[in-house]
């Protein structure tokens, strides 16, 4: 990553105060997420509610980033890393927009899922722990962001795969419960549908691991394997 | 892993030229350092960096006009495709290379003669004298210059009154007439306004599948929208050199990244 | 408001000195124009009673009311002739050499000195040079051709000079253009730097034949008679081959010397013949000089780069 000066003092500071809201907008879908599950745990649906009216702030923020990304292309002309910065951002932001998205939606289910009253609080305690693995891997992604630090950009895309593994062997139990448990099955699918919530947000961590790749190489690596990642990301430096 | 659309490989392109370890020297002073640099048939070649990196007197060395100024030394070799051989060459003729290859300058310059007997001018002193085979060579440069449809009532008059845009697109025509193997831009719109700048960009995008293009421009942008291949120079060394798409997106050096980033200084 | 008040002070003391100057400069610039006016006037009213038609038609006389320019006139235009058939080549093609093909040497360096220099030489030592040279070495005698010769030798430096800087006005932009399309080096001088450069050599022509048409020492040098009562033989001949250069060899009398010895003469006649001459000699440089402005105008008119 490039960050030695360039001639141009405001060009400078465009780039700085992108990345810094950025960050800035990782930290608030961060909280937004913490506290939907914090609601699920709880059922205070007093802090889903709020959850939910919040995530128009973040829409609001995504809208903005992309416009100041549309500006300084508009009017800097960003050629090679910085122009690999600013479409990156765009990128990286609209991410974090969907994190936003499933914390709405699990605070959204939340209130769904303490009215029916069900007998789900066993998974409970699972989501809450696939929940900070995913938020972990959030601020491990956004960090790696910060430093253009390509070793914990892959580390999040391995603890991904990981994830992955995690996530559908709670779906598998809670599909099962489904034929025990026939009467459950509307509460069941509801829990279903915040698992699969929490193993996106971990995907969507994982997704600006990669477009960080892409910032620094110059290489798309979206599609490419967790080995070829490593290989681009690590071996060249 | 690359959505990009796939760029032939350079191994199986044709070379119009190559410059291989070319030095070259005003006096004492070393300008260029062995620059080896392969010329693609039916491409345009970029040379940017900052001013003073070279590039203009490397773009010089291709049609010998150093020989004009004493002091000028070269070292190394240009060779020009097909027949292999090395401008610079003290059994070349000078005169030889020139009627092979074109130049269009920074400035416009057109002679105070008329539009016609500037781009006839190169013909003529081809000993070209028959006055339908002029008229024709007039017009089709001209033609192939887009300056046709704004002249061609007016040859008989002053080059001089043409506005800057159309002088440039003169001096293009006056270089096409010849048919040159090679074609050199110096610089060619620095002294133009950005809709002139535009039509001169978009006539050297049109004329790659005419000829061979080789131009110097300080203005990366420009670079980026014209060329195929960028080469980036700077104190008198080729720093790097590659597909324009792959120098202005991820340049394999710090310095070209630099440049081209606007972090230079 | 104290630093506006401050500021319009000082430029109002520094307006002052402009105003000064503007001044100075005009009180200059009138007293050499008063000079030259009363100089003017006073030929006029003194020779314009002698300017007729005879003037100019009549030779030399011991008579002063039937004495005539005709053979001074005649032998002035034909020495200028041979003048700008000597100097303009050679001057010219110095120039061009020195200008476009010398190389920037220590003896390029040497011979610019010296032209340089020559531009200098004052005018008597042409004449003594002429003397030596074409009157008893070549024994060309005091003939047309030897006036024209020296006094071609006198402007030779004005031409060069004169060509040198209007070849230096083409700009080096347009020699490249020519040289870049595969120009040798005479067709570029051939068909750009000659024409483009015309009019400011042919304004040094000028300016140098209308010096010459003046000089007086030289020609004295040389042994011109000041008494002569008839003309060269006309260049064209009935017959073949119709050209004819006797003229070149034929004694002669010019402008500045039937001047200088009517001047000699006591007689207030004669000295009315002087000024209605010496006026018709300044017509002529001054013709001449307005011809020198009006070319250098018309053939410029193209040249903008």
């Amino acid at each position: 990553m490039n960050l030695s000066e360039h001639l141009s003092k405001q060009f400078d500071a465009d780039l700085t105060a992108l990345r810094t809201r950025v960050v800035e907008m990782g930290g608030l879908v961060d909280e937004q997420f913490r506290r939907a599950v914090e609601a699920l745990a709880s059922g205070e649906i007093m802090v889903a509610d709020a959850v939910i009216a919040n995530d128009a702030s973040v829409n609001s923020l995504e809208v903005r980033i992309d416009d100041a990304c549309a500006h300084l292309i508009a009017k800097r002309q960003p050629a090679a890393s910085d122009l690999r910065m600013v479409l990156g951002v765009s990128k990286i932001v609209s991410e974090l927009e969907r994190i936003g998205d499933k914390a709405r939606k699990i605070a959204r289910l939340t209130g769904k899922l303490h009215a029916s009253g069900a007998s789900v609080r066993a998974w409970i305690g699972d989501i809450e722990g696939l929940s900070g693995r995913a938020r972990r891997m959030l601020r491990e992604a956004l960090d790696a962001f910060v430093r253009s630090d390509l070793e914990a950009a892959v580390d999040v895309l391995r603890a991904n795969r990981d994830f992955a593994i995690d996530t559908s062997a709670v779906s598998n139990e809670v599909v099962k419960r489904m034929s025990a448990q026939p009467d459950d099955v509307p509460s069941l699918l509801e829990m279903l549908s915040i698992t699969r919530a929490v193993d996106r947000v971990a995907d969507h961590a994982a997704n600006i691991a990669e477009h960080l790749v892409y910032i620094v190489r110059g290489t798309d690596v979206r599609h490419a394997t967790l080995e070829q990642i490593e290989k681009e990301a690590l071996v060249r430096s | 892993m690359n959505d990009e659309p796939k760029k032939p490989d350079l191994a199986t392109l044709a070379k119009k030229a190559e410059a291989r370890e070319l030095n070259f020297f005003y006096g004492a002073k070393q300008a260029l350092n062995k620059i080896t640099l392969p010329i693609y048939d039916k491409r345009v070649t970029a040379l940017i960096g900052p001013s003073g990196c070279g590039k203009s007197t490397f773009l010089r060395c291709f049609n010998r006009m150093h020989d004009l100024y004493p002091g000028t030394r070269y070292e190394g070799e240009i060779r020009l495709q097909p027949d292999d051989v090395n401008l610079l060459s003290r059994e070349v003729d000078p005169i030889e290379v020139r009627m092979r290859l074109a130049m269009v300058f920074q400035k416009p310059n057109p002679f105070p003669k008329s539009i016609f007997e500037n781009v006839a001018y190169g013909l003529r002193i081809r000993g070209e004298k028959r006055r339908t085979v002029l008229m024709d060579r007039v017009e089709q440069a001209l033609k192939d210059a887009a300056l046709w449809n704004e002249v061609k009532d007016r040859l008989d008059e002053l080059a001089t009154t043409l506005s800057g845009g159309q002088q440039q697109r003169l001096c293009i025509a006056r270089a096409l007439a010849c048919d040159p193997e090679l074609l050199l831009f110096d610089e060619p719109t620095s002294a133009l306004d950005p809709i002139a700048t535009a039509s001169i960009e978009e006539l050297i995008h049109e004329l790659r599948e005419k000829v061979t293009i080789l131009i110097v421009t300080h203005n990366m942008q420009q670079a980026a929208r014209v060329s195929d291949f960028t080469a980036y120079m700077y104190l008198g060394d080729l720093v790097e050199f590659g597909w324009t798409d792959d120098v202005f997106f991820r340049p394999q050096k710090k310095q070209t990244e630099d440049y081209i980033t606007g972090r230079f200084g | 408001m104290t630093v506006a008040l401050e500021l319009r002070q000082t430029i109002a003391r520094a307006k002052r000195r402009d105003v000064a100057f503007v001044a100075l400069g005009i009180a200059a610039l009138l007293f050499a124009a008063c000079t030259f006016v009363a100089l003017f006037l006073d030929m006029v009213s003194d020779g314009a009673a002698r300017l007729n038609g005879d003037f100019f038609t009549q030779f030399a006389s011991r008579r002063a009311e039937r004495a005539g320019i005709l053979a001074a006139w005649v032998g002035s235009f034909a020495v200028m002739i041979v003048t700008a058939l000597f100097a303009v080549p050679l001057g010219v093609s110095a120039g061009i050499y020195l200008e476009e093909y010398a190389p920037r040497n220590r003896m390029t360096a040497l011979i610019e000195i010296n032209i340089n220099n020559l531009a200098g030489v004052p005018s008597i030592v042409y004449g003594l040079l002429a003397l030596g040279l074409f009157v008893h070495t070549f024994g060309l005698g005091a003939s047309v051709l030897t006036a024209g010769l020296t006094l071609a030798l006198l402007i030779l430096p004005v031409v060069i000079v004169a060509t040198r800087e209007a070849i230096r006005s083409v700009p080096g932009a347009i020699r490249e253009a020519a040289y870049a399309l595969g120009a040798t080096r005479w067709q570029m001088v051939q068909h750009h730097v000659l024409p483009y450069s015309m009019p400011g050599i042919l304004t040094g022509v000028i300016i140098g034949l209308s010096r010459a048409i003046g000089e007086t020492a030289p020609i004295v040098t040389i042994g011109a008679v000041s008494f002569i009562a008839f003309l060269p033989p006309p260049p064209i001949s009935t017959e073949f081959p119709f050209l004819n250069a006797d003229w070149l060899a034929s004694p002669f009398t010019a402008m500045p010397i039937q001047i200088f010895s009517w001047t000699s003469r006591p007689e207030e006649a004669f000295q009315a013949n002087a000024s209605a001459a010496a006026l018709v000699l300044v017509v002529m440089t001054l013709l001449m000089n307005a011809i020198a402005i009006w070319l250098r105008y018309r053939l410029r008119r193209n040249l903008n780069w």
